[in-house]
């Protein structure tokens, strides 16, 4: 039998009610009386629309899309938060949920009576929390501080302590919603870890996660939701190259235009990001062609323009390039207008969000330019987990093998890139 | 409804964990803790014995007119206290209401279970009158425990109403105080219910407040039992208002995560 069943669920969320004042609810109380329906169906937003899946015992399930895709519901009507407006949802077993860390901490009193607190609030009896306290405030690190009041913690010594005592919860079920997005590099890699074992231990999980690797490393399953709908449910990576090619740039996705720079003498009008096929696109996968389209107009006559184009993320420029460095002159008249293309055969660039700035430059030396437009385009990538970790994807293998010695073991094919 | 209490009983750790929690936080970092447990009735008393005794001199029947006051208040302040905490504990607690599964009338209970520490507290200055002005126990100082019991059952029908009204309608934290008010006045808590005309009295009993009020005066000070029968209508309009109160809250909180 399988641990979670979602038949055909449904969950719509009323736009304007709650801010609750009785002076905002009297219009509709008034539509009753009166005879009008009083509910404004217009009014719904669906979260969720028509969602069913199945998670057997045992299976980690992970969910991924965009913002507002609905993820974040299905595991507030898994942990009963809320509940479905139509659909059915069956769920066997103990459930907990890691999702709001520390949650149920109150900032006077101290991480002992804190832990007591949540545990019980997570669902644990006092004398499991007697048993299991010892090995929750070793978790935490947190030893020296126990008896501090929680408000005195920083952020993330708040978090490890919620952690702390949420996977020492033992449940059947266990929800995990984008918990590990703090705390530091340690911690983390600890938590992932303990994650890990929930999984060899056989527990069902379902992970909601904007990190691909989480996904990719804990995930058996994933659903790809998209506005509230299963767009695909099955082989992890599938569904996260779908993610990823076709939906997740789509947040992105502003294709610059801009109008009235006339007053320069060569102005960019348009930048757009194109796939190996010429359509546009915000999101690619590693080793996938890319072009970055640059339309402009002269307003002036210009001689020999230098067009650049800089990939970044964030502020860092990764790498940059001019027509300068091809050797690329051409004369412009005021009215004329024309199209530059940077053309990438390969992305080497893997999981993240990147931006590009563009311009165009009197020469490939000068700091003046006539038109330039900082994060002009975003776009995002997507890599396979073999590809590596980081930013840059450099073609790689691994081989491990034994050498002489009786004692030394091989550990086998490691994991790739630094993980 | 045996369901929902089934399911109560089995978070029951929750509950007593947050009872605690309720009242660590009520006095942790104020600078007399728990004395003001006993400071708040206290002085109230003070007062109200300056005015009623000296002033306006309402007949009490030969009860000193402090410990007479304070035999009401010390009742009356555990449900005032319950109602105006209780009432925003859903919405105080938003963030859990949000994020986490529990049965969400834990937090209102809570707060009245939370009033019953205060209201332990406080008796002790209640013992201590008892002592000073040489008043015995009777017999019928046995019927407090009762008493008490179906104003725990009254008060929390009122806070699981309250606290889950509070939840859509925002207005609901404003019209407590005054209702609180008003219930007061109408409860013999500062005067003596003898002066309430005669032909008004049966409607006025049917306040069960009324009942509980006068029980607990007549149980301790006059040592005399209760009208059986205004006893029995007290028991019966608490326990629907209570039955009523958490049928609406059960059905209400369906939707409390989505509208708070």
């Amino acid at each position: 039998m399988a641990a979670i069943e979602f038949e055909n669920v449904r969950k719509a969320y009323r736009r304007r009610f709650g801010r609750g004042s009785l002076r905002d609810a009297l219009p509709t109380l008034l539509g009753k009386v009166v005879g009008r329906d009083g509910k404004d169906h217009g009014d719904l937003l669906w979260a969720l629309d028509g969602v069913s899946f199945e998670v057997e015992k045992g299976e980690v399930l992970g969910i991924i899309g965009p913002n507002g895709a609905g993820k974040t519901t299905i595991l507030k009507l898994l942990s009963r938060v809320t509940r479905p407006t139509s659909g059915r949802i069956t769920v066997r077993g103990r459930v907990s949920a890691l999702i709001e860390l520390g949650a149920g901490f109150h900032p006077d009193l101290s991480g002992r009576e804190n832990i007591y607190l949540n545990g019980a609030i997570l669902g644990l009896k006092r004398r499991e929390i007697d048993e299991k306290f010892d090995s929750i405030v070793a978790f935490s690190e947190l030893e020296e501080f126990i008896d501090m009041p929680v408000k005195r913690y920083s952020s993330g010594m708040f978090v490890r302590l919620g952690f702390a005592v949420a996977v020492h919860v033992d449940p059947d079920v266990l929800l995990i919603d984008e918990v590990l997005a703090v705390g530091d590099y340690l911690f983390r890699d600890k938590c992932v870890r303990r994650i890990q074992e929930f999984r060899d231990a056989g527990k069902t999980m379902v992970i909601v996660s904007h990190n691909k690797e989480m996904i990719q490393k804990l995930c058996d399953r994933a659903l790809f939701l998209y506005k509230g709908k299963v767009m695909f449910l099955g082989e992890t990576q599938k569904a996260l190259d779908l993610y990823h090619t076709g939906f997740a740039g789509e947040a992105l996705r502003r294709e610059m235009e801009r109008e009235g720079n006339a007053g320069r003498e060569m102005e960019i009008t348009r930048v757009e990001l194109l796939d190996g096929e010429g359509k546009p696109r915000n999101s690619f996968l590693t080793t996938e062609p890319m072009r970055v389209r640059i339309h402009f107009r002269a307003n002036a006559p210009v001689d020999n323009p230098v067009f650049y184009s800089r990939i970044r993320q964030g502020y860092r420029i990764l790498h940059g390039t001019t027509t300068a460095r091809f050797d690329i002159q051409g004369h412009f008249e005021p009215g004329d207008e024309g199209v530059a293309e940077v053309f990438y055969e390969s992305l080497n660039l893997l999981n993240g969000e990147y931006n590009i700035n563009v311009g165009i430059k009197r020469d490939h030396f000068s700091p003046l330019t006539y038109d330039q437009i900082d994060g002009a385009v975003h776009f995002v990538v997507g890599s396979r987990f073999d590809q590596g970790g980081a930013l840059v994807y450099l073609p790689h293998w691994w081989e491990v093998e034994k050498v002489g010695g009786k004692e030394q073991e091989s550990k086998g094919a490691g994991e790739q890139g630094d993980g | 409804m045996i369901a929902y209490v089934r399911e109560l009983a089995a978070y029951r750790e929750l509950l007593w964990s947050w009872v605690g929690r309720e009242v660590k936080v009520r006095y942790k970092q104020s600078l007399l803790g728990a004395a003001w447990a006993i400071l708040q009735p206290l002085s109230a008393t003070i007062i109200m014995a300056l005015v009623f005794a000296y002033f306006v001199r309402l007949p009490t029947g030969g009860i000193p007119y402090p410990i007479f006051y304070y035999s009401a208040l010390l009742p009356w302040t555990f449900t005032v206290t319950s109602i105006t905490l209780g009432t925003e504990s859903l919405v105080r607690n938003m963030h859990l209401v949000t994020k986490i599964y529990f049965p969400r009338e834990i937090l209102p209970l809570a707060s009245v279970l939370a009033g019953l520490v205060d209201l332990s507290i406080a008796s002790v200055v209640f013992v201590l009158m008892m002592l000073f002005y040489r008043f015995p126990l009777g017999p019928t100082f046995l019927l407090v425990p009762l008493l008490l019991l179906i104003q725990v059952l009254l008060t929390s029908g009122v806070v699981l109403f309250s606290s889950a009204l509070n939840v859509f309608y925002r207005d609901v934290r404003f019209i407590v105080p005054l209702g609180v008010q008003l219930w007061m006045y109408l409860t013999p808590i500062i005067y003596p219910v003898d002066l309430v005309p005669d032909r008004f009295r049966a409607i006025y009993m049917l306040n069960p407040m009324a009942v509980l009020i006068d029980g607990y005066r007549r149980a301790i000070l006059y040592q005399e039992w209760p009208d059986p029968t205004q006893l029995l209508v007290a028991t019966a309009v608490s326990l629907l208002v209570f039955v009523l109160a958490y049928a609406y809250f059960k059905r209400a909180e369906a939707v409390f995560a989505d509208v708070i």
